[in-house]
């Protein structure tokens, strides 16, 4: 193993060792009564259980919690997935696909919890659908219905695939071109398929392995979301990782204990997520097979009309996903600047500034800690990054087993660690502070930052290099003088999507700062239990602004930069 | 072995060297100083009031204040302790907490509280303590000086009078309303503060009533084995009234100010708040509209007084003794209980405001929407604070699950 | 005397199959030509010689330049030049700057000085005042007389020809062809081509060798 593959296994796999082992530890420590005695000492080796298990699985609707995460760990991916082959197969690269497919990108930059809120102003007894049906159909009181917070976490699922449709969708059109997706469909219309029929069919399964990581991250996401779960999921119960953070936060050390055999129910039920979509993929496979075993379709008039709802489904999903963010970005900004929005009312009545006033009055620490936080934690990832990845060429050592440890930080859930790692920074006796913080969010930004410049040294035309070389430029001016202008776009995008990601965490920057290290994030969330939706608005957009803007600088960049030369476009 | 001798001299050094009886040293002791006051953040006005004392400290004492919002009281509590397990006596995070109730006497039991220094600050003579002892104990527990007080609340119910003539002013008749009325009321879910605050006076209200335990067991002592036939009642009468709730009590609010805004957008047409300046602040906001009233129950509803808290580990113990001190005196309290935004009570006492303060105090009583100061004279303690912790853990044992 | 490019018993092999086996030399001004259809290790053959040969090849014999031995030299420091198919003009730099890329830096020389000889190497070849531009908007033809006057600039000691005329259309490849072997004369340097082109060849003028 060279010394570059040592240091990424140290620098991404300690803090995550470390911090599963403290956060995990104390779930099977010796049970602690609130009056300070200490309970009799179990013998783990004996086959009893530590108390901490006993007490978690004697809390009422644990089972509930347990299984309303799994399912939001399941659900929001096959959303997901379906929804973006569906559109794929539908468009075929058609320009309104197109189209959509770049609209979907600056979802990305919206962070979770402000689309959770912005849901959750759409689609709430109060919110504009039920405003806008209050309008036709004469209603005076909001109806009494639950769709949001319901026990069944539709509202959960639909405010998760939300975001991470368009997140699949990019990454599938990123993958796409490799498949030779239009020789595969044309190929599979000769003998008998219609074109969206034919994409599902032959397209499908050589996209799905390429794509197959990032759901997995999906995966683990949506079944140990916590800022999501709060605002959208069900409170009676919670899903399993909002009542984590409810007891790990709590003062009472048994409290403690019990969040920590939470952690490794939550850890389970997300491997236990995983397990089962893998099950279900062998399923696929086999349906899939027999499909193709059955031939090419004879009955005329049902495959058409197959085909016709598929391309309709297909057409429909994503682009009414983009108008359910959009209809709830607006909503958001009419609610920043409304004074009075009582319902029925679909605009405010009554306009005011008072809210940004009010935020403007009190961003500039946290807007200071969030860039500041995020330019030290993308430099570093960047940096170290360009390190491993150079000393990997010039080495001509293996890659591919790297890529695969290097989901191991989204495959591991958050909420697991993060405390861990706090517990650690206790025990050492580290304040928390802005670097600190910078250090947490760096080990999240680096897988991402990670593969998307390993994307782009593979991307690479190795010719460039051989031409310089030629040219008698030596290994410092190779990288200098032709890899790194050549992967400018790519540096440019690694760097926005540290940027976004970085802005948009919540909970490592509140666990690692201690509450010192304000960040746009932490403060709105803050904001959440204020119930006031001028605040929430107004906070829920200024959390989106950031990554958006450095979404937009992302795109501006390469154009502004090489306006000259059309070659590098 | 030198190492341990140094730790050790400075640790006595920082032990002794406060001497909370020495005002005008504290007060040498206290400037350039910067204190972390770690309180709730959710309250966007609450944190407006801060900043502006924050200014004041450090243009009048020379010390930085520095507001850490906190989503929830108890995280600095676990900090606190989480300090205290890795060993860190000395360079804690907070100054200064905003606590009362089982925080404070989680803390005060386990010693991690800097005291007694309360009573010795100059301007606690102005909160007359021996009139109002209220200002000495916390949920029951005394304070002996661990804490001081800093504002004072009380529970009141408020409702929107076009849609509700009469609302109910007892228990039993809240609950003949719900049943009338079904979907026009809920209350936060426990452990939302709010919530079990709810659950405690609707068991003080109904064990009064059926004189099925002595009150002053519950105000004084921790529950016991008879924890059970005491709250029967109030499983009974949530039992009761669950299917009439919003939501069919399938789902609660998460705190008191969604329970508001549901009231605003006439999802419910009754709720309560913890805050007597509730309604009126947030007529002021445009949060509630201006036909909102507010009234306390027949027989009284909690009242407390929440304090400020010194860690044991504060590196900025005269400077947080010194803010303490400048949140007691009259301009500041006057300024928070004139701020139509803030949602507390002052806990001076009426007399150590200037008349010129007292004639706008009394004019601000009269607001659209204010609880008549008779009404707000009917307060009940609250009870011992382990009995919320009690409440909260038998509440989520019975419908945390959900269905 | 300079015995320009001189190949001893190269063998080339991946795994145990045996790709090719030869001996040559060209001397400066010549141009010796390789051919072979697709899969035959031309290629190879010419990454071997620059110094880039990939870990899935093994290679024995010798590479020789003005009598010097290649084996254990750095690609960088062989002075050997590469022409390919495309003109790889590096896109994020301008014409001018593509020149100078690989221009090496004699003793004394002012930046002016500098950008003098790129005006003129411009000159030559008929793009003057084109220094500025930038390299995607230059046609087909004027790509490829950029890349070989680049090459050119680098002062190479040697120059290897990947099938560098395959990708022109017909027009074009004539007189392409005619110019850069006119110019290689010219250059007095060894040149070592490899195509699957007999007409490429017969331009070209010197031995031919089939794999």
């Amino acid at each position: 193993m060279s010394w570059s593959t040592r240091l990424l296994f140290l620098v991404l796999g300690a803090p995550l060792l470390i911090g599963s082992v403290l956060a995990l530890a104390p779930a099977f420590s010796q049970y602690t009564l609130s009056d300070g005695s200490l309970n009799d000492s179990f013998n783990l080796f004996a086959g009893q259980i530590p108390p901490a298990f006993i007490a978690l699985f004697s809390t009422p609707g644990i089972a509930t919690s347990a299984i309303t995460s799994l399912l939001a760990g399941l659900l929001t991916p096959a959303l997901s997935l379906v929804s973006v082959f569906l559109f794929l197969a539908a468009s075929q690269r058609g320009r309104a696909g197109k189209l959509i497919a770049q609209l979907s990108a600056p979802v990305l930059a919206i962070p979770h919890a402000a689309a959770a809120f912005a849901l959750a102003l759409l689609l709430s007894p109060t919110g504009i659908a039920s405003r806008i049906i209050a309008s036709v159909a004469g209603w005076q009181l909001p109806p009494d219905f639950l769709f949001i917070n319901h026990p069944n976490s539709a509202a959960l699922v639909l405010g998760l695939a939300l975001k991470e449709a368009p997140f699949v969708l990019l990454v599938a059109l990123a993958a796409l071109p490799s498949t030779d997706a239009p020789r595969r469909v044309a190929l599979a219309r000769t003998l008998g398929y219609r074109p969206t029929a034919a994409w599902l069919l032959t397209v499908a399964p050589a996209l799905y392995p390429l794509i197959r990581l990032p759901l997995f991250a999906v995966i683990v996401f949506a079944s140990s979301t916590v800022d999501v779960g709060l605002i959208l999921g069900p409170s009676l119960p919670p899903t399993l990782s909002v009542r984590l953070v409810e007891w790990f936060v709590a003062p009472e050390i048994e409290q403690r204990q019990l969040a920590s055999a939470a952690a490794l129910l939550q850890l389970f039920i997300s491997l236990l997520a995983l397990g089962i979509w893998l099950i279900f993929e062998r399923l696929i496979a086999r349906a899939y097979a027999a499909i193709a075993a059955r031939g090419a379709p004879r009955a005329a008039s049902t495959d058409m009309r197959f085909e016709a709802v598929l391309t309709a489904v297909g057409n429909i999903l994503i682009p009414t996903s983009l108008v359910l963010v959009l209809m709830g970005i607006t909503a958001l900004c009419f609610a920043s600047v409304s004074a009075q929005w009582r319902y029925p009312a679909i605009l405010p009545t009554a306009w005011s500034l008072q809210h940004w006033s009010a935020a403007l009055s009190t961003w500039q620490t946290p807007l200071f800690n969030a860039i500041t936080i995020a330019l030290l934690s993308v430099t570093a990832a960047i940096a170290l990054s360009l390190i491993m990845l150079e000393a990997q060429t010039r080495s001509k050592a293996g890659t591919t087993r790297l890529s695969t440890f290097l989901y191991l930080p989204l495959l591991i859930p958050q909420v697991v660690f993060v405390s861990g790692i706090a517990v650690f920074a206790e025990r050492t006796q580290l304040s928390p502070s802005l670097l600190l913080v910078a250090g947490g969010h760096f080990f999240f930004v680096m897988p991402y930052v990670y593969l998307t410049l390993q994307s782009g040294y593979a991307r690479l035309d190795s010719r460039w290099l051989l031409l310089a070389k030629t040219l008698g430029a030596s290994t410092a001016g190779c990288f200098w003088r032709v890899r790194i202008p050549l992967m400018s776009t790519q540096l440019i995008t690694a760097a926005m999507l540290g940027l976004t990601i970085s802005l948009s965490l919540y909970l490592p920057t509140q666990i690692l700062g201690a509450g010192r290290v304000p960040t746009i994030t932490t403060e709105a969330i803050a904001l959440v239990s204020s119930g006031s939706r001028g605040t929430i608005g107004t906070w829920a957009l200024l959390q989106s602004a950031l990554p958006t803007l450095c979404f937009m600088l992302a795109l501006l960049a390469p154009r502004l930069i090489w306006s000259n030369r059309k070659g590098m476009l | 072995m030198a190492w341990i001798l140094v730790s050790f001299s400075t640790n006595a050094l920082c032990q002794t060297s406060v001497d909370v009886n020495n005002w005008p040293q504290i007060s040498t002791e206290a400037r350039g100083q910067r204190v972390y006051f770690h309180a709730w953040g959710g309250d966007t006005a609450l944190n407006a009031h801060l900043s502006w004392v924050a200014a004041e400290t450090l243009s009048r004492f020379g010390i930085e204040l520095i507001h850490v919002k906190l989503a929830d009281t108890s995280s600095a509590v676990s900090r606190l302790i989480a300090e205290h397990d890795a060993g860190n006596t000395e360079r804690g995070s907070a100054d200064l907490i905003w606590l009362n109730g089982e925080n404070f006497s989680a803390l005060k039991r386990a010693n991690l509280l800097f005291g007694p220094w309360a009573e010795a600050q100059p301007n606690f003579n102005l909160v007359n303590a021996d009139r109002f002892p209220e200002m000495r104990q916390d949920f029951g527990v005394k304070t002996d000086g661990y804490e001081s007080p800093w504002t004072r609340s009380q529970l009141i119910f408020y409702y929107d009078s076009e849609r509700l003539i009469e609302p109910p002013r007892t228990a039993q008749a809240l609950r003949k309303w719900l049943k009338e009325n079904p979907g026009e009321f809920t209350y936060p879910r426990p452990p939302a503060f709010l919530g079990t605050t709810l659950l405690k006076q609707l068991l003080i209200e109904l064990t009064t009533e059926e004189k099925t335990a002595d009150i002053n067991t519950l105000f004084s002592n921790p529950p016991n084995d008879s924890f059970d036939t005491i709250t029967a009642p109030l499983w009974t009468f949530l039992d009761e009234i669950h299917p009439y709730l919003l939501r069919g009590a399938r789902h609660f609010p998460q705190t008191g100010a969604q329970l508001r805004s549901a009231l605003n957008d006439r999802e419910i047409s009754l709720a309560f708040a913890f805050s007597p300046n509730e309604v009126v602040s947030s007529i002021s906001r445009g949060e509630l509209a201006p036909s909102t009233r507010s009234y306390v129950f027949e027989s009284g509803t909690l009242s407390n007084v929440s304090f400020v808290a010194i860690p044991n580990n504060a590196p900025s113990k005269q400077g947080a003794m010194i803010v303490s001190n400048f949140l007691l005196s009259p301009e500041v309290q006057f300024k928070a209980a004139t701020n139509a935004k803030l949602a507390s009570e002052p806990v001076l006492s009426f007399e150590n405001f200037t008349p010129k303060q007292q004639a706008v105090l009394l004019e601000n009583a009269r607001a659209p929407g204010a609880v008549l100061p008779n009404e707000l004279a009917r307060k009940i303690q609250e009870p011992h604070p382990s009995w919320t912790n009690e409440l909260e853990r038998e509440w989520l044992r019975r419908y945390g699950g959900g269905r | 005397m300079d015995t320009g490019l001189e190949l001893q018993n190269v063998s080339l092999s991946v795994g145990s199959r045996q790709l090719l086996s030869l001996s040559c030399s060209v001397a400066p001004g010549e141009v010796i030509t390789v051919m072979g259809a697709s899969g035959t290790g031309k290629s190879t053959l010419l990454a071997f010689i620059a110094g880039f040969l990939g870990d899935a090849f093994t290679a024995e014999g010798r590479v020789l330049l003005a009598g010097k031995e290649l084996n254990a030299v750095p690609a960088e420091k062989r002075r050997i030049g590469l022409l390919f198919q495309d003109a790889l003009l590096f896109p994020h730099l301008s014409v001018a700057a593509n020149l100078k890329f690989g221009l090496g830096r004699k003793v004394g020389e002012s930046p002016r000085e500098r950008d003098l000889r790129v005006e003129l190497a411009l000159d030559s070849i008929g793009l003057a005042g084109f220094g500025d531009r930038d390299p995607a908007s230059l046609s087909g033809g004027q790509q490829s007389r950029v890349a070989l006057m680049r090459l050119l600039l680098s002062e190479p000691k040697a120059i290897l020809l990947d099938e560098p005329f395959s990708n022109l259309d017909m027009q074009l490849r004539e007189e392409i062809r005619t110019f850069t072997f006119d110019t290689l004369r010219a250059a007095n340097v060894p040149a070592f081509l490899v195509t699957h082109d007999l007409a490429d060849a017969q331009a070209a003028g010197g031995k031919i060798i089939a794999l």
